[in-house]
């Protein structure tokens, strides 16, 4: 949706300043839901302030500098304003979707910063981030002796863990583990293409819809009814953002494999009595919730009340997931101490969006806030969904001597061998 | 506005050059008008945002500020767009980076807190230790030292948490010349027996507040409150709806009387009491917004008839009850005393869910939920504050105001009226009449125009003070109290060069149009005048561009109001999504 079309959703942010605060707050130091306005302090860096910003920008009362630029990119795309606003004002401001058009019109207007400008340079040149030229993303899985099921219910994409050697072993066993619980699958392998989901983020739409399509191609090609994957950011795009752009992937549904396992109860590991916590990525929990696309009219009722002319609901991240990883870890033996931002309004690492790229103090200053979080719960471990999530976290945690062990749900859940 | 050399470098070796924006996406964001104020959506760019750490910044940013010139205005949250400017050169000071919870003092029942240590953050804190603290309707984001020091400070809870204006125990102060002033109990111990001296509060914020205008306060002593309550607000319901389980010795009723006359007898009774923890008439509709998801499901289940009876209009003479005791003995008695007046006064006790009863009742503790009576496209609220005898009169009079404007299809309030009303201090009577307009060029005048004449029929009614009276309107109505001509002294003595920005307060000297105003009033807020002057708001909304191109669909005169049995509710359309 263009930076015209949230028109009016922009005028009407009445600036309350609640997208920066969880609405119930347990405890004075873990409040804040926004990780952009706790870095950058100014209103501009709230959802709010970017709702103002687009209307200013559209409206032609500002230009592009520098300190616009990083209000817009240090920020993760999370959406914690988003659940927050709606629990206030209903969809009358909707700030993520606000933050999409607003990042739409920079890239238009040639001013996306070079740091990400880089990444979408590589995507289209080497159909990946990184750029690597080796962007073979069959490999980690060509080793593999399986063969696919004719006509399989799922089709596994893994997302950028397939050109990351470290995560290998991890995907590897996860094969093994959904083969040992039943799982008809095939593995997308090499034909896999990167989803689109950072370019959408970062606002090159077009760039996100032209691999959008390719993903749709494979899956279709694969037969498959569904689509399974490990992947966070994978997942939060397939469900959040192709429909945004009115994509329509040819499957039923799109399941995380924490859903699956959950399900299916494969055998795990043993982590009797352990004291963790568990950190919910924006991207499977309020990102990873099914959007609804609708377009049309807000009616005014009865006069005044503003009402959506088609009764799609208003989402508030209800429909992430939740439950299934904590589930699993449950299942493990160990006791989850729970932090004061959990489920819908969880507090963002800083990692995703290009927040990560663009400003990595940015990105430390919210890794380094949920880490104390999680440290004030008195676990020993942060386990988390995503193997990216995870990394930044990690390595935060390491650079400041922070006393606290970070794994990856895959990992943390997996049966020692042997 | 761009800032002089000199002056931006003074700012900046007050705060560090990374503590000062000049930017103008940055500056705008400080000059958004949310429709709170009439005019168009941006006001006057201010000329650079400050971001102090401590009071020394602040007072220093003040003395820059007075040797270049350039006037200021500082802002805790910006919760409500009220710190605006109405003119050019004017520094914003947020105080963002002032936000910690200093102390807080269980046995003495008191918090010392920064600007932007905000009251959720703090009743968190402060019921980790048996106690809580006042809340205003604006809910947990907003700053109680702000609140306290200067704008207004009424609040649900203000049966047992009183008004912010009462809740400050001591005071730092940079004055508008940059002298830092402390009252109160100075040194290091905060506490302070007597407030503010020897009564210092009536001076810097008098009952509306001064609003930055007589300098900037940096830190208060803050009165809180026994808490009874659980340590933690646990969670129930399905997120956003959260709602708090209800304690054994918490006790909530909701009950209704036929006539607005047997609600205030029956608020005066449990006024003098000295029970309730929070006595709150929400209008049914406002409730209602509370207990559904979303506007859509609102006006599904309000035309089905399925809203709960809370929520519809016809408990509209009604209340929420919440008490909370600290014994059992307490408790029982409480409950014997609720139901007693209730019965006496002719009222019966509807029932609730326990979902819906225990959201309610996290909003009567946090006020979390007041904002959802904005989920609509414009609003506007007038009201009246003194004692509860008033109340069917104020009921009547908004009823009288809203008829021909809810004929017009742009207005939407419960059948009659929709007052929030709460008391304070177990007597005082706050009222907020909160009526819904479309939004459109025509609704805003509508709104605007509501307001002005309540106020002038209220005064010549002598129906108490104004709830809401800032800025110009103090010249306007002011007089009646005779509060706007000591205002002005006040201020002429405290700020005799005018440095402190004084939009939302008093300027130190009257306007010729406000010496023409006692003359004109009686004409301008005339039934006959009526259209005129809403032509004349409507050309002013137009003109200011408050309303965009989406909005020009709405543009023409408003549909007649259809019942909405025959309608399904919409009567307007906006292009949106
Ligand atoms: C939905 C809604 C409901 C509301 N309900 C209520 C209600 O029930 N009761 C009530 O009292 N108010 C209510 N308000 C208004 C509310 O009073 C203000 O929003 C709030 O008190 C101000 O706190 P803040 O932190 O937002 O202050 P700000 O918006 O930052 O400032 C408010 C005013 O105080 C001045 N100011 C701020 N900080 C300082 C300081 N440190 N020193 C000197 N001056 C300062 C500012 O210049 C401005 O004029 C409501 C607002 C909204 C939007
Ligand atoms: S985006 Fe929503 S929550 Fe944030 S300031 Fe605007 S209206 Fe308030
Ligand atoms: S998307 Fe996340 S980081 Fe960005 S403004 Fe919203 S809450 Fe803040």
């Amino acid at each position: 949706m263009s930076l015209e079309d949230r028109d009016r959703s922009m005028s009407d942010c009445t600036r309350c300043s609640n997208c920066r605060w969880l609405p119930s707050i347990d405890t004075e130091e873990f409040a804040h839901v926004c990780p952009s306005i706790r870095y950058g302090k100014v209103f501009s860096y709230s959802g709010g302030g970017k709702a103002i910003m687009g209307y200013a920008l559209l409206h032609g009362k500002i230009g592009y500098d520098e300190g616009m630029l990083d209000a817009i990119y240090a920020c993760s795309a999370c959406g914690g304003c988003q659940v927050v606003c709606g629990t206030f004002h209903d969809d009358m401001v909707e700030p993520l979707e606000a933050i999409y058009a607003l990042r739409e019109r920079v890239v238009q207007d040639g001013q996306l910063p070079a740091s990400l400008k880089a990444l979408t340079d590589n995507l289209r040149s080497t159909g990946n981030v990184a750029g690597s030229t080796d962007g073979n993303r069959g490999a980690w899985c060509a080793s593999l002796s399986r063969t696919a099921p004719e006509r399989p219910d799922m089709v596994l994409l893994v997302g950028d863990a397939a050109l990351d050697r470290e995560q290998w072993p991890q995907l590897q066993r996860l094969v093994a583990t959904l083969d040992a619980s039943g799982a008809s699958f095939t593995i997308a392998g090499a034909a896999e293409v990167d989803c689109g989901g950072l370019a959408f983020e970062v606002g090159d739409q077009a760039l996100a819809r032209t691999l959008a399509e390719k993903v749709v191609a494979l899956v279709r090609e694969s037969g498959a009814r569904s689509i399974l994957t490990q992947d966070d950011a994978l997942f939060a795009a397939l469900r959040g953002y192709y429909p945004r752009m009115g994509v329509t992937l040819p499957v039923d549904k799109v399941v995380h494999v924490t859903q699956w396992l959950a399900r299916h109860k494969p055998p795990i590991a043993a982590h009797q009595g352990e004291a963790v916590t568990y950190h919910d990525t924006c991207r499977l929990g309020r990102l990873g919730e099914p959007y609804v696309p609708w377009s049309g009219w807000h009616d005014a009722a009865f006069a005044a009340i503003r009402v959506r002319q088609s009764n799609v609901p208003v989402l508030y991240g209800n429909g992430g997931v939740y439950d299934e990883p904590r589930a699993l870890i449950a299942a493990t033996g160990a006791e989850i101490r729970e932090m004061p931002r959990i489920r819908e309004t969880s507090f963002c690492c800083g990692l995703g969006g290009g927040g990560g790229t663009f400003n990595p103090e940015f990105a430390t200053m919210a890794a380094r806030d949920r880490l104390t979080e999680a440290l004030s719960t008195g676990a020993k471990t942060l386990v988390t969904s995503s193997a990216e999530c995870a990394c930044h976290l990690r390595a935060v945690a390491q650079r400041e001597r922070l006393p606290i062990a970070v794994s990856n749900l895959i990992d943390y859940i997996a049966p020692v061998e042997g | 506005m761009s800032i002089e050399t000199a002056a931006l470098k003074a700012l900046q070796a007050a705060v560090g050059v990374e503590n000062v924006r000049t930017d103008p996406a940055t500056l705008s964001c400080y000059a958004w008008n949310s429709g709170m104020m009439p005019g168009p959506k941006f006001t006057f760019f201010p000329a650079a945002i400050v971001l102090p750490k401590s009071t020394e910044e602040v007072a220093a940013i003040v003395r820059a500020c007075n040797a270049n010139g350039l006037k200021f205005r500082p802002l805790s949250t910006g919760n409500g767009t009220f710190y605006l400017s109405h003119q050019p050169n004017v520094v914003v000071l947020d105080l963002v980076r002032m936000d910690r919870i200093l102390k807080i003092d269980r046995a003495n029942q008191m918090a010392v807190i920064q600007p932007y240590a905000t009251a959720g953050r703090l009743m968190a804190e402060a019921m980790k230790v048996g106690l809580t603290c006042h809340v205003i309707g604006a809910g947990p984001g907003h700053s109680p030292l702000a609140s306290a020091t200067s704008m207004l400070g009424i609040g649900i809870t203000g049966s047992s948490t009183g008004h912010n204006a009462r809740n400050i125990l001591a005071l730092e102060w940079v004055t508008v010349d940059g002298e830092i002033v402390r009252i109160g109990t100075t040194g290091e111990d905060w506490f302070s027996e007597e407030g503010p001296g020897i009564g210092f509060r009536g001076m810097i914020r008098g009952y509306f507040g001064a609003h930055g205008a007589l300098g900037i306060f940096t830190c208060i002593g803050y009165k809180l409150y026994p808490w009874a309550g659980a340590r933690k607000l646990e969670r129930t319901g399905v997120f956003p709806q959260d709602g708090m389980p209800l304690s054994e010795n918490m006790r909530f009723f909701a009950p209704v009387w036929p006539s607005s006359e047997q609600v205030r007898d029956a608020v005066m009774r449990l006024n003098h009491s000295g029970q309730m923890f929070a006595v709150l008439r929400m209008p049914p509709a406002n409730i209602g917004f509370v207990l559904t998801r979303s506007n859509n499901e609102y006006r599904d289940r309000r035309l089905n008839g399925t809203l709960p009876e809370i929520a519809r209009d016809e408990s509209r003479h009604g209340l929420q009850v919440l008490t909370i005791g600290h014994s059992p003995a307490q408790v029982a008695h409480q409950e014997k005393l609720v139901r007693l007046i209730v019965e006496e006064t002719g009222g019966r006790m509807l029932a609730l869910e326990r979902e819906h009863a225990e959201m309610l009742v996290r909003g009567l503790v946090t006020s979390q939920y007041v904002g959802r009576a904005r989920t609509n496209n414009g609003a506007t609220s007038y009201g009246i504050a003194d004692s509860w005898h008033l109340w069917p009169k104020a009921v009547e009079s908004a009823e009288q105001l809203v008829k021909e404007d809810l004929a017009s299809g742009d207005v939407f309030t419960e059948d009659a009226e929709s007052h929030w009303a709460w008391p304070t201090e177990n007597r005082q009577l706050w009222t907020e009449h909160v009526v819904a307009v479309r939004k459109s060029p025509r609704g805003g005048a509508i709104a605007l125009v509501a307001f002005l004449r309540h106020v002038y029929l209220m005064q010549k009614q002598r129906l108490g003070i104004a709830s809401f009276i800032a800025g110009p309107m103090i010249d306007m109505f002011g007089r009646t109290m005779h509060a706007g001509l000591w205002m002005r002294r006040i201020k002429r003595t405290l700020d005799p060069q005018a440095h402190a920005d004084a939009s939302m307060y008093i300027s130190p000297k009257e306007s010729a149009a406000m010496r023409v105003f006692p003359y004109v009033k009686g004409l301008l807020f005339s039934r006959a005048f009526k259209p005129v002057l809403l032509g004349m708001m409507s050309l002013m909304g137009r003109k200011a561009g408050a309303m965009k191109k989406a909005d020009k669909a709405d543009l023409g005169s408003a549909p007649p109001r259809v019942p909405e049995s025959q309608t399904g509710g919409p009567a307007v359309r906006s292009p949106s999504a």
